[in-house]
C-alpha cells in the first residue's frame, strides 16, 4: 500500500566526502605565514616573491588558490610548482615535501648560501640543514625551526613565528 | 460437467438476489455508477453522485460511490490543487461509509481505499521533505503529522517507525542540499547532523546515518580549514586547526562504526581513509588507500 513512498526511498542521496587533504592545507596556510612574517635582505626585495612548492600538488594548488593573487610587502606572490626543467634561482621560499626526500640534498647544493628559506615535512629534517619543519602534533601541523641557520641565510624570522614553534 | 452447471446457476442466482437487494436500497447510486462506467467523465458522476447521497445518504453504499468518485479524481490529477480537496472529500465520504454500518465486503473495500488515500498523505510528506524551501521546513513537518493524524484512524494503521525514519533522511538530504548550495551557514549541516542523531537513537546501526554522520562532522572540519581568513594570524590558525580536529575525531567512532557493521563499499573507504588522513594518522590513511584500490580499482 505505501508503494508510492518506497519508490522515492530508492532514490537516497548519499553524501559527499570532501577529498581536500587538509594537512596540505594547513601547511600551506603556515607557507605564506613564513613568507608574511620574515623579513629578506633588500637584494630579495624585487620582483615576484617565488614560493616553490615540490612534490606535493595539494600544498600548490591550496596556495595558489588561496594567496595566488597576495603580495608580501610590495611583491606579487608566484607560485611555482617545480618539475625537472625548473630553474632554482632568486628563490625566497622553497617547501619539499616527504616524497622527495631523497632529492633533498640536490636543493640543498642548489641552494646553498642563499637567502632562501628550506620548508621540509619529515622526522629529523631539521639535523639534514632544513631551516622549518612541520611536525605531526597529536594530528596537528606545527612546525619546528632552525633560527641560526635561518639567520645565517641573512633571513630574519619574524616573532610571531618564533613564538609558535614547537620544540625539536 | 453437471455440477460445473448447478454451481454456475447457484452463483448466478445468488448474485441476482444480491443485486436485486441493493438495487433497492440505492438505485440512483447504481444509475450513477453506470453512467460513470460507460462515460468516464468523474466531475459530472461526482455531482450527480451528490444529488444521490441526498437521496439515499442512509446507504453506506452512496457515500462509499462518492468516496470512490473523489479518490479517482485525485488520481487523474494528482498534482491539482482541487485534486487535494477531493483527496479529503474522499476521506470524509469514506469515514460516512463507515458510520453506516458498510456490511464486510463493503468495510473491506473503504479500508482499502483509506490506505491508499493515506499512502499519498506519506507521499506528499516525502515530497515536501524533499523539496521545501528555505524557512519553510515546518510545511514538510505539518505534512507528516497529517499523515500520522490519517494513518491513526485506519483500521490498520502503518508501523511509524520506519516511515518517520524515511521522512527523517528526506529532511536531512534537502538540509546537506542546501549547504552544498550555500556553502556558508553551518545552519545547515547541523540540521543534518541533529537528524540522524535522532534516527540513530532508533535504531543505532542505522548505517546511511552513521555513515552520513561522519561525513558531516569531517565536512564541517574541512570546512572550517577552508574558510581561514587569508590574513589569519598564526594563532587563529592554529584555534581553528583544533576546531577542525575535533570535529575529524567527532567523525571517527561513526566511520569507524559504519566500517565495522554495515556492508562494505568504496564510500566507507573513503570517509574512513580520509579521516585518519585528517588526524594525521598517515599509515592507516595509506593502509585504507592501498586496500580500497584492491577492492574497488574503478572507484
Amino acid at each position: 500500500m505505501f508503494l508510492l513512498g518506497m519508490t522515492i526511498s530508492h532514490q537516497l542521496l548519499s553524501q559527499k566526502i570532501d577529498e581536500s587533504d587538509t594537512h596540505a592545507m594547513m601547511q600551506a596556510n603556515f607557507l605564506f605565514q613564513f613568507a608574511n612574517n620574515s623579513n629578506w635582505p633588500n637584494s630579495m626585495k624585487t620582483g615576484s616573491f617565488k614560493i616553490y612548492v615540490v612534490g606535493n600538488h595539494a600544498v600548490y594548488e591550496h596556495l595558489q588558490l588561496k594567496y595566488g593573487q597576495q603580495y608580501i610587502g610590495k611583491q606579487p606572490i608566484e607560485i611555482i610548482e617545480y618539475n625537472a626543467s625548473s630553474y632554482i634561482d632568486n628563490i625566497h621560499v622553497v617547501f619539499i615535501d616527504k616524497s622527495r626526500k631523497a632529492e633533498w640534498s640536490t636543493f640543498q647544493k642548489s641552494l646553498k648560501n642563499k637567502s632562501t628559506l628550506l620548508v621540509s615535512n619529515w622526522e629529523g629534517a631539521l639535523t639534514s640543514g632544513s631551516h622549518i619543519n612541520f611536525k605531526n602534533v597529536n594530528g596537528s601541523v606545527r612546525y619546528e625551526m632552525d633560527e641560526v641557520a635561518i639567520t645565517e641565510r641573512q633571513i630574519q624570522a619574524g616573532l610571531k613565528i618564533i613564538q609558535w614553534k614547537v620544540n625539536q | 460437467m453437471e455440477s460445473q452447471s448447478i454451481k454456475t446457476t447457484c452463483i448466478v442466482v445468488a448474485f441476482l438476489s444480491l443485486f436485486t437487494s441493493v438495487w433497492a436500497q440505492h438505485p440512483m447510486t447504481d444509475q450513477v455508477i453506470r453512467n460513470y462506467e460507460q462515460t468516464k467523465e468523474i466531475e459530472k458522476s461526482i455531482d450527480q453522485m451528490k444529488l444521490a447521497v441526498k437521496q439515499e445518504g442512509l446507504d453506506p453504499m452512496a457515500h462509499y460511490t462518492l468516496g470512490y468518485l473523489y479518490k479517482e479524481l485525485y488520481k487523474k490529477y494528482p498534482k491539482n490543487e482541487s485534486a487535494n480537496q477531493a483527496r479529503e472529500q474522499a476521506m470524509v465520504a469514506f469515514d460516512q461509509a463507515l458510520a453506516h454500518q458498510p456490511d464486510t465486503k463493503l468495510q473491506e473495500n473503504i479500508y482499502y481505499a483509506q490506505r491508499y488515500i493515506v499512502s499519498t498523505y506519506y507521499n506528499d510528506a516525502l515530497m515536501k521533505a524533499r523539496s521545501f524551501q528555505k524557512g519553510n521546513e515546518g510545511a514538510a513537518d505539518a505534512s507528516f503529522d497529517y499523515f500520522i493524524a490519517w494513518n491513526q484512524k485506519l483500521s490498520e494503521p502503518q508501523p511509524l517507525r520506519s516511515l518517520q525514519v524515511e521522512f527523517e533522511k528526506k529532511k536531512a538530504e534537502r538540509y546537506y542540499e542546501f549547504w552544498e548550495q550555500s556553502d556558508s551557514s553551518l545552519y545547515y549541516p547541523h540540521k543534518c547532523i541533529e537528524l540522524y542523531q535522532k534516527i540513530l537513537k532508533e535504531d543505532p546501526t542505522d548505517c546511511e546515518s552513521l555513515h552520513n554522520i561522519a561525513i558531516l562532522f569531517y565536512n564541517i572540519g574541512v570546512f572550517k580549514i577552508k574558510q581561514i581568513d587569508n590574513n589569519a594570524e598564526i594563532d587563529e590558525l592554529l584555534t581553528i586547526q583544533e576546531e577542525a580536529l575535533r570535529l575529524f575525531s567527532q567523525a571517527l567512532p561513526f566511520a569507524q562504526n559504519t566500517f565495522q557493521e554495515c556492508p562494505k563499499n568504496a564510500s566507507q573507504y573513503k570517509a574512513l581513509m580520509y579521516i585518519q588522513r585528517s588526524l594525521g594518522n598517515e599509515e592507516e590513511y595509506l593502509r585504507l588507500k592501498l586496500e580500497a584500490q584492491k577492492l574497488y580499482p574503478n572507484e
